[in-house]
Order: C-alpha cells, then structure tokens, then sequence
C-alpha cells in the first residue's frame, strides 16, 4: 500500500516535472515570438506613420489641381449647376388642366399604389 | 489508548509491531505528548493555509488575470512612441506637420583607416559638404565628429554601400511639413533639434513635445489651398508685392484659411528673404481704407445717431486745418446713408463719425478689439497702431481707414462680429469643439447687425463692391483702398486694395477678407488699382470655389432675390433709393 502510495506520488512528480520543464520553455518560446511580434507591430506603425506623411504629400491640393487639368477635364462646380429638387420641371402628363403641384401629388400617389 | 493514536506515535517511538502496544502511557508523559500533538496540528493548519493562499494566488495570477496580458503590447509601444513629436493636422485630419525618423552620420575618425580617400567618396555623395572639409573632420583625433545631419534615404543607402569602417548612423526624428510654403505662416517650423521656432510649433511648443495626440487645428486645407491660388493669382495679374487673406467662420471665430504671400518653405526658413516669413494676415499692421465704413457705418446705426432714412450733403469737401477730405467719385448731392456706404462716400462717413463723437468711436473700436494686439494662438501678433492723443481729426481719418492701422485678422474679426448678429467671439486656429459653448462678448445690437448685412449686400449688388458677387450666395461687402504710409506722409500710386465679405448675407457662415499690397492697374482694370477692382474678384473667386467645398447651397435666381425683397426694406431699394 504504502509502496503503491509512493510509487504514485514518484511518477506524478515525475510528470509534474516534465510538465513544468515542457512549459517553461514553450512559454520561453512564446514570449520570444511575442517580443518578436512587438518589434514587427512597431516597426508597421512607424511605416503607416511615414506612409500617411506621403499620403498627405501626395494630396497636395496643387497637386491634384494640377492632374485633376491634365487628365480629366474637369472645373470647379458652379452655383448654375446645383439645382434643389423642387425646382425640377415636372414630366409633363397628357392629362390636361393639371398645375404641376398635382401632377406632383397624382405621380407620388401613383407610386404608393402600385407598391405594395 | 486507540490504536489511532498508537499509529500516530510510531514515527517518534521505536519501530513496534503487534496488536497490541508494547508501551502504555499515562501521567504527564500522556500529557506532554498531547500537547506536542496539539501543536503539530497547529503548526501543519498553518501550513496547510499558507499552501492553500499560495495556491490561489497561483490560479489567480495563472488562470483569472489574463485579461491584464496584453498591457505588456501597450507598454512597448508608449516607450518606442515616447520620443517624437506630436503631429499637426487640419480640421479634416490631413497631416499638416509630423515626425519622420532620418539617419544622421557621424564618424570615429580614430577608425577611419583612409581618410582622405573616404572624404573624396563621401564628397561625391553629400552635397554641401566639401572634400576639404571632410577631410579636416575626418583627420582629427577625436571619437566621434559629426558629418551630416539628417541624410535622405538615399543618400543613407549610398553611405552604406561605401562598406567603410568607421561611420556610424544615428537615428534621429525629422519635423516634415508635407504641404510645404501652403501653410508655412501658420504651422510655423522646428530648428534641427525640433524646437518650435515659429507659429504653431512654437506657441503649442510644451504641448506638443509633451504629447503623442495630434494638435487639430481649425484650418481647411483646402480652402487654404484655394485661397492662396485665388490671392497669387491676383498678385501676379496686377504686379504686387504681396498679399493676405483671410477665411474665417462668422460663427466661431474659428480660422478656416489664413494666407500670406509670398511665402516660404518651411523645411529651409533660413534660405528665404525675411519678407517672405513675415506673417502679413496677423503680424502686419495696415490702413484698411474704406472697408472701415464697416464700423463707422455699425457704430452710427448702432448708437441711433443715424437711421437708415437719414443722410448727409456730401457736395462740399471737409476742410480741418490743413487736410482737406474729399471723395474719390465725387457724387455732388445729398445721400442717403444707404448710398453713403454703398457709394463709399468719405464725406459722408466722416459727418456720421463726428455725429457719433471722437469718444464714441474710440469705445466702439474697442470693443471690436481693434485697438489691442489681436487674440490667437501664434506667436507672431502684429500690435495696431492707434494714434495717441486720439483727437477729432483722427476721428475723421480713422472714420474711412486712415490714422489707424491693423491686421487683417482684426477686421476679419469685427467684421464677422458686425454680421453674426453682433458677437465678437476671439478668433482662434484651433477646432471648436461642437460640445463646447461658445464664448463671446456682445458689441452691438442684432438690429443693427441686420441693418449692416442689408447694407453690405447692397454695396455688392449695386456699389462698389460688384466684382464679388458670386451669383447664388448671396455676398456682401465692402471694398478699401488705402494709400501706404511712406516715412511721414502718403506715397502716391502705393496702395493697398481689400475687400472684407461675408456670405450668405441672410445668415452668414463664412467671413472673407483679401488684401494686394501694392497692385499696379491694367488695362482689365481700366488703370485702377482700388478694392473694387483687384480684391472683389478674388473674393469672389474664393467664394466660388469654397461654396461647393463646404456644403453651402446656392440659391436658385429667383430665390435669391425674395430672400433679398426679406433683408431689404422694399422702400429703399432700386430707383427709391437715389431719389431718397
């Protein structure tokens, strides 16, 4: 009995001990790897950093101006060409003696109706 | 005695077996060993605890706290971050002024086997250095000697490739300011040890050593951006030596544009003329010429010394000792306040002031913060110059911007404060915060802001100022035109042109000031050289630009003018008006 007793203490320290050794080591390992991981984290943010200097650079409004002329034709927005909704001429209907408010209120109407 | 008790005792006694105890006890012996009894107890409780505390701490500390692991990430990171500086950003987030990590080479002469070799090489690379030079650093007997501060990349990679014993790199952070001479005034520039020596840098200097969150400034890049176009544009069509402008939010004081030309890049301060790191929108001081009927007009409608129904005999120049004051297009009748503004007439405006008094005029300008040092966050803060003693005929002077000179921000300032409905709010290069209440001092009635938009209006649709209408937003304004002071008196053909505006004028959102300092007249211009000329259009142009930017909605023609018929009394507009 006794022996049984010791025997079985023996071997759980045994693994215990093998168990201890295997963890300390894969926990060595891991804290490497994370040191590791830490100088890669450090090493993107000082690339973002630098990339989003570039960025800002690259966003020049001159810059763009500039390229914006040479490649897509494109000026600056003029009050003409902004228009509120209200002012849009109504699409005409073959139904006659309609004021263009109605036309409105019978079209927004329609729509309602035929969704269900 | 048990045979519990017996097994008990067996480490102790000598080695018995048997059913039955060979040694029976009784007396004190019995009660010496209970009492050793008694105390192993106690003694392996204690124990027993102690393990049993150990143990949880263990599966606490092991299991329980994991959640505190990462800190270990956080803590690496503040420590690599700690050095640099806190970047810079417009109030779009765009990086105005950050912190690059750059290489500087250093060298151990001591370990430099071929020095003159190596100077030649290096020569070659680093531009600025002469071989000559080189070689004295190189040659010397000390262990460390600087050579270069701060290479390009490039320039690291080719140092490298040399393979020569002996130099060193050390890492060092760089200021860059990716928009260069856009925003030089303002963000100002660090020296090689990344002091803040001018603007931002150096008036937010603890602050942003001090911190790894960026500064956000209230600029507009873009509208920045636009303005300096629309403000270099007109420099070079009309030959000036420079110009300012200002965008300001009529609301909160906030500065959204601020641009001084000519400008400078701020990366090589030291290589450019002093003139171009002058700050002319905060630091220089300027008569603002007739863009100050602004006040004198706000100041007699506010005071009720005039209504807008009055008006004054302008026919007859205004003698006082030796000056004498008349009007540029002289109009030869009497004119109805209105007219006075929108025609830009001196005489006009100078009876309204000495209506008003020397005094009153002194507390108003005051109270527009005119007369002290303007409120912001930079360093470079043009003092006004106001004349002492402030006498009547400084009065009449000041009354059309002369004998009183400022910075274009301080008009940008009051002039937001006549038309946001009479707040002066302290203008500031810094975000506001949409949490945060507003601060601001109330200096004139809301009546009299409405009665100052409807004239300022007018003075773009029908005055002088009709160059900066941009259709559908409603501007309004009013133009100046200063002859520079040269030594004592006036220099002739020397002016300054402006306009101060403001948009829409029903509710305005944006204050917009520009200044040409010395613009020449050309044949565009028919020869002038006044605000109404030079400085409405680029206004104009800003405000075209910006409107769409920022989300601003023109109004439809017809629109526009109800919303005209609501700010202007119908009785004083149109024919009504001139025959008044």
């Amino acid at each position: 009995m006794n022996k049984f007793a010791a025997l079985v203490w023996l071997t759980a320290v045994a693994i215990a001990a093998l168990g201890l050794y295997h963890v300390k080591y894969q926990v060595q390992r891991l804290e490497e790897e994370l040191e590791l991981e830490h100088q890669s984290i450090l090493q993107y943010q000082e690339a973002i950093h630098i990339l989003k200097a570039e960025w800002s650079y690259l966003n020049q409004p001159a810059r763009i101006a500039d390229l914006s002329k040479r490649h897509l034709g494109l000026a600056p927005l003029t009050a003409k060409q902004v228009v509120q909704f209200d002012e849009l001429p109504m699409r005409r209907r073959q139904a006659s003696g309609n004021l263009p408010g109605n036309t409105l209120k019978a079209q927004v109407a329609g729509a309602r109706g035929s969704t269900p | 005695m048990t045979t519990n008790n017996n097994r008990f005792l067996r480490p102790c006694g000598p080695t018995v077996y048997g059913p039955e105890p060979l040694v029976q006890l009784d007396g004190t012996l019995k009660q010496c060993l209970e009492i050793g009894r008694t105390r192993l107890l106690v003694a392996s409780l204690v124990f027993m605890v102690a393990f049993l505390v150990i143990g949880l701490r263990l599966i606490d500390l092991s299991l329980l706290q994991e959640v505190k692991e990462p800190r270990l990430a956080a803590v690496s990171r503040t420590t690599a971050l700690e050095s640099v500086r806190a970047d810079i950003v417009d109030r779009n987030g765009v990086v105005l002024a950050t912190t690059l990590p750059t290489a500087s080479l250093y060298a151990n002469p001591r370990q430099v086997l071929d020095s003159p070799g190596v100077a030649a090489r290096l020569a070659t690379i680093l531009p600025g250095l002469s071989e000559a030079e080189l070689l004295a650093k190189l040659g010397s007997d000390r262990a460390f000697v600087w050579l270069k501060r701060k290479l390009t990349p490039r320039q690291q990679y080719q140092v490298n490739r040399l393979g020569v014993p002996g130099l060193y790199f050390q890492h060092e952070p760089d200021r860059v300011y990716p928009h260069g001479a856009l925003t030089s005034h303002i963000v100002g520039f660090a020296n090689v040890d990344n002091q803040g020596l001018a603007g931002i840098e150096k008036a937010f200097e603890a602050k942003l050593r001090g911190s790894t969150e960026p500064l956000q400034l209230s600029l507009d890049l873009r509208v920045q951006h636009i303005l300096a176009d629309q403000l270099g544009a007109a420099m070079a069509e009309f030959d000036a030596i420079g110009a300012a402008g200002l965008v300001l939010d009529a609301e909160t004081g906030e500065v959204v544009a601020m641009a001084s030309l000519p400008s400078f890049d701020p990366s090589r301060p030291a290589a450019q003329p002093d003139a171009a790191r002058f700050n002319r929108a905060s630091l220089g001081v300027y008569e603002m010429g007739s863009v100050f009927k602004i006040f004198t007009t706000a100041q007699a409608l506010d005071q009720g010394v005039v209504g807008l129904r009055d008006g004054y005999d302008v026919s007859q120049p205004i003698k006082v000792a030796r000056y004498t004051i008349t009007d540029f297009k002289p109009k030869k009748r009497w004119l109805s306040i209105p007219e006075i503004f929108i025609y830009s007439s001196n005489i006009g405006t100078v009876h309204m002031a000495m209506e008003s008094g020397t005094r009153a005029q002194q507390a108003f300008l005051g109270e527009l913060g005119l007369t002290r040092a303007a409120r912001i966050e930079l360093p470079e803060v043009g003092e006004p110059i106001v004349p002492s003693p402030w006498r009547d005929i400084n009065t009449m002077t000041i009354s059309y911007g002369h004998g009183l000179a400022v910075s274009p921000l301080q008009v940008a300032g009051a002039v937001a404060a006549v038309v946001n409905g009479g707040e002066l709010r302290p203008t500031t290069l810094l975000k506001h915060d949409a949490r945060k209440r507003l601060i601001g001092r109330r200096v004139m009635s809301q009546r009299a802001s409405r009665e100052m938009r409807w004239l300022m209006r007018l003075s773009v649709q029908d005055g002088t100022g009709r160059l900066a209408d941009a259709a559908g937003y409603l501007v309004g304004g009013k133009t100046g035109t200063a002859d520079k002071l040269n030594g004592r008196g006036y220099a002739k053909g020397a002016r300054i042109a402006s306009f101060a505006g403001a948009f829409p004028m029903d509710r305005p959102r944006y204050v917009v000031f520009a200044m040409i300092d010395e613009p020449k007249g050309n044949k565009s211009t028919h020869g002038y050289a006044t605000g109404g000329w030079i400085a409405a259009p680029v206004v104009r142009g800003v405000i075209e630009r910006m409107a769409p930017l920022l989300g601003i909605q023109p109004r439809p023609a017809d629109e526009a003018e109800s919303v005209e018929r609501h700010l202007i009394p119908v009785n004083l507009k149109g024919p009504v008006l001139a025959a008044n």
